[in-house]
């Protein structure tokens, strides 16, 4: 039986008994009861269940963690991947799902030639990994007001010392940075979309349709930012760079 | 600027990697055409090393004292597919007999880090005419009234009659006799119905056809119908220039009428040929047949016979042998109950040797044992339709039978963390953690709060408390430095005070004390908003600056009964004063300093 006849089934299986579900839907009660099929090794059940919840539209790292481990055990590593970074969006210091997202990783089938090491975008990375983009906007709103408050005491208080003077320069470089971050952060992860290649093989064209010259076969687990669609295909760009078209039905966006 | 020193930089990091991988796939190859020629004719020899070195030596070649041999140059090229780098050298020669028979060159031989590739062996045949040109060759090279063309062009396939997806090779001869005025610009045939790898090198020499000698480059493509029918393959075009037509321009290039000659555009096409493509037989067909046509061997590798619960053995599948390595599917691995299988990585190098093309294939996969004990991991087959046996063949590989011990100490065996670029993974890592039994908040997903409008509100407030405090300051600093201002902004205040302090007068029984404030409050008043003393500021001047400045009658009229009754006041003690005329007073005197705070004074 081949492994989409099973992910199409566990979608269809979780479509109809959102149909059939009683008025009185818990969802804590069927999170628990796909947690004892994953334990039963009854992965797609599991699988129908947590997507029961996703399709209500609601969502947590949590759920997709475990809908990305149901995904990982049944070896669609295209789909775990894709789960593994939805819910490192929402929780990115969890180290379950970091783990869970690298270890996934390692059985990509290709990796991406020529992605240029930059270490002033490296260390941003690295520095907002850890929060969410609503993280780091609070973090900046809070770091905004205590400075416009402080510049307002100054004022209003008349402070003129080096002790007050410094007080603003540190803040205001503070927050300088906190903004720089946070447009870095929402530049990165939210003005293009992002996606995953979730099919074991994805012809990357040089235009929106499969005659056109095939440039490279990507493969699962394989992150791109959406630049535009056209028909049933994106113009994506990898990591390395490169771009090109791919078709809608090989990927999934975050 | 950047980026092209940063490709420059990586070719260079990438082409010393090459090296460090030395003798790896090295091949040496050695090509000659056409194998006859006659005793005035050329020969081209091509050597050709490829394998995935960063240089290669000069090849030695073998005794060639029976030619005239001459270098026509060398070419790289390098390719990079899946990460794999690939790089091949061509050294080509052009070889004039000195006598006719038939020579078989030996091989070219290079020496790599102590280690000897010999290529092939080739035979040449030199005859004393030259080989017959094939007639229909000799009547594409007659014009209409019989005289030979100056250029043309001959297109021809090696077979007329193939299956769907096995191999025919076209072969297009652009032959020239006279001197070309520009590069010629090669448009390649239609080839719809065809799957086409051009065969390089291009191949160059000299034929005599009717008598008149020819320069011919050849271009060779193999060609694979994707479908059976007659199939048609398109004329090929070249356009270029050529010398002019007059005998003298041609016979003496320093006349001057070579000298101003610009010469002759000219479009020169071949045929269209015709091929006819047999559909594969249905007969034996294999169930699990893919389309695959040619004929491959297949061969399975396991990088380690001996492992732990959980750890990975990468199984390597190369199929390699001739025909379109393209189209040949990954092995099917059936759902295995002792493995977790992932494919790793695919691969294919493609070969052309002798005008065939073929190569390699290689999948990996991963398997990765779920439980201990002596686990196989089954054969794979692949059936492919062999077209000269004109029968499919099925092919198997051996199972592989790998021993997998429990772990010591550990529920999972430890995974070896498999490098992907820019990936850290804890290398205590064994297995994917477990799924989590709390299950958060379960909740929409939440919007961005970047642009929210309580978010923008809630960073606009303290833009306005800070507004607010500038404001402030310009005003208190205004205050400090300008008197008039100070005093105008501070003048209802100090008039408050003042019939306050009057209302307290008037209750303790000092009507004259009374008035004496209330007409005061009302002089301070307006000499503090037009910023002058009130100290000789009397009520006379006061009602003439309130007619300047164009206060109304009634203001004037309430003034002038309160002054009066002051003065009354004053100079009779208050004495005689009824406290309701007090008490009328006071209220004037509010009603005319609410009524001025209508009124420039300023």
């Amino acid at each position: 039986m081949g492994k989409s006849f099973i992910i199409g089934l566990v979608v269809l299986l979780s479509a109809t008994s959102l149909l059939a579900a009683p008025e009185g839907f818990n969802a804590d009660s069927v999170f628990a009861g796909a947690g004892k099929l994953y334990a039963d090794n009854s992965y797609p059940e599991a699988l129908a269940e947590y997507l029961k919840l996703e399709q209500r539209g609601l969502v947590s790292a949590a759920l997709y963690y475990n809908i990305g481990n149901c995904y990982y055990q049944m070896g669609e590593l295209g789909y775990a991947i894709l789960y593994y970074m939805r819910a490192q969006r929402l929780n990115p210091v969890d180290e379950d799902i970091n783990n869970n997202l690298e270890f996934a990783r390692q059985f990509m089938a290709v990796s991406l030639e020529g992605v240029r090491i930059n270490p002033v975008t490296d260390f941003m990375d690295a520095v907002v990994r850890p929060f969410t983009l609503n993280d780091l906007a609070w973090i900046s709103s809070g770091l905004f007001i205590l400075f416009i408050l402080l510049l307002a005491a100054i004022l209003h208080f008349r402070f003129a010392g080096t002790m007050a003077r410094l007080m603003v320069y540190i803040l205001g470089i503070i927050l300088v940075c906190s903004a720089a971050l946070t447009t870095y952060k929402y530049r990165t992860d939210y003005m293009a979309p992002k996606g995953v290649i979730v099919a074991s093989e994805a012809g990357v064209y040089s235009g929106p349709d499969e005659n056109r010259e095939l440039e490279f076969t990507g493969s699962y687990g394989l992150v791109f930012r959406v630049e535009r669609q056209e028909k049933n295909y994106y113009l994506v760009m990898f990591e390395n760079k490169r771009k090109g078209w791919i078709h809608k039905d090989r990927v999934e966006l975050l | 600027m950047v980026r092209r020193l940063g490709i420059y930089i990586t070719a260079l990091v990438l082409l010393a990697g090459i090296g460090a991988f030395a003798d790896d796939n090295i091949t040496i190859t050695m090509q000659v055409s056409p194998d006859t020629i006659g005793l005035t004719d050329q020969a081209t020899l091509v050597v050709t090393i490829s394998g995935s070195r960063q240089s290669y030596p000069t090849p030695s070649l073998p005794n060639l004292s029976v030619f005239e041999y001459y270098s026509q140059g060398t070419s790289t090229n390098i390719s990079i597919v899946n990460g794999e780098i690939q790089s091949s050298l061509r050294y080509q020669y052009l070889l004039a007999p000195k006598r006719k028979g038939t020579f078989v060159i030996k091989p070219a031989v290079i020496v790599i880090d102590q280690k000897r590739y010999e290529s092939n062996e080739v035979i040449l045949t030199v005859l004393e005419q030259g080989v017959a040109t094939p007639q229909s060759v000799q009547d594409q090279a007659r014009n209409d009234q019989g005289d030979n063309r100056d250029v043309f062009m001959v297109a021809s396939v090696d077979k007329e009659k193939i299956y769907v997806n096995e191999q025919v090779t076209l072969s297009i001869k652009f032959y020239n006799a006279v001197r070309l005025y520009s590069q010629p610009s090669y448009t390649a045939p239609q080839t719809t119905d065809f799957w086409a790898e051009v065969l390089e090198p291009q191949k160059t020499y000299y034929e005599t056809i009717n008598g008149r000698r020819y320069k011919a480059v050849e271009i060779n493509t193999a060609l694979f119908p994707t479908r059976s029918g007659e199939l048609t393959i398109g004329p090929a075009r070249i356009d270029v220039t050529v010398a002019g037509r007059r005998d003298s321009q041609r016979n003496n290039p320093f006349s001057l009428e070579s000298f101003f000659d610009r010469g002759e555009p000219m479009t020169v096409r071949s045929k269209p040929l015709t091929v006819e493509v047999m559909p594969l037989p249905a007969e034996g067909k294999p169930a699990d047949y893919s389309g695959t046509v040619g004929n491959f061997t297949i061969r399975s590798t396991a990088d380690k016979l001996s492992t732990e619960v959980n750890q990975p053995i990468t199984v390597t599948y190369k199929i390699s042998g001739t025909g379109n390595i393209k189209t040949i599917a990954e092995p099917k691995i059936e759902d295995l109950k002792d493995f977790r299988v992932y494919r790793a990585s695919t691969s294919e190098k493609i070969s052309k040797i002798d005008n065939v093309v073929g190569g390699t294939k290689i999948f990996e996969e991963v398997f990765i044992p779920k439980k201990a004990g002596k686990l196989t991991i089954p054969s794979v087959s692949l059936s492919f339709f062999d077209p000269k046996g004109k029968r499919y063949r099925t092919i198997t590989t051996d199972s592989i039978t790998v021993n997998v011990k429990q772990a010591e100490n550990m529920e999972y065996a430890e995974v070896p963390y498999q490098a992907v670029p820019g990936r850290v993974i804890n290398p205590e890592a064994k297995d994917i953690r477990y799924i989590k039994s709390d299950p958060g908040k379960l909740e929409g997903e939440k919007a961005l709060i970047l642009f929210s409008p309580r978010y923008l509100a809630l960073n606009s407030l303290p833009v306005i408390i800070l507004a607010g405090v500038i404001v402030m300051r310009k005003r208190r600093e205004k205050l400090a430095v300008d008197i008039g201002y100070a005093r105008s902004r501070s003048a209802r205040k100090m008039a408050q005070k003042r019939l306050k302090k009057a209302r307290k007068l008037r209750e303790s029984g000092r009507p004259d004390e009374f008035y004496a404030e209330l007409r005061q409050a009302v002089i301070s008043y307006v000499a503090d908003k037009t910023n002058r003393s009130p100290y000789g500021f009397t009520s006379d001047m006061l009602m003439e600056l309130l007619q300047e400045k164009g206060a109304g009658e009634e203001i004037l009229g309430d003034l002038r009964e309160l002054f009066r009754r002051a003065d009354f006041a004053q100079y009779s003690s208050g004495a005689d004063i009824a406290p309701e005329q007090n008490t009328d007073s006071l209220r004037r005197a509010e009603n005319i300093l609410v009524r001025l705070e209508g009124t420039r004074l300023g």
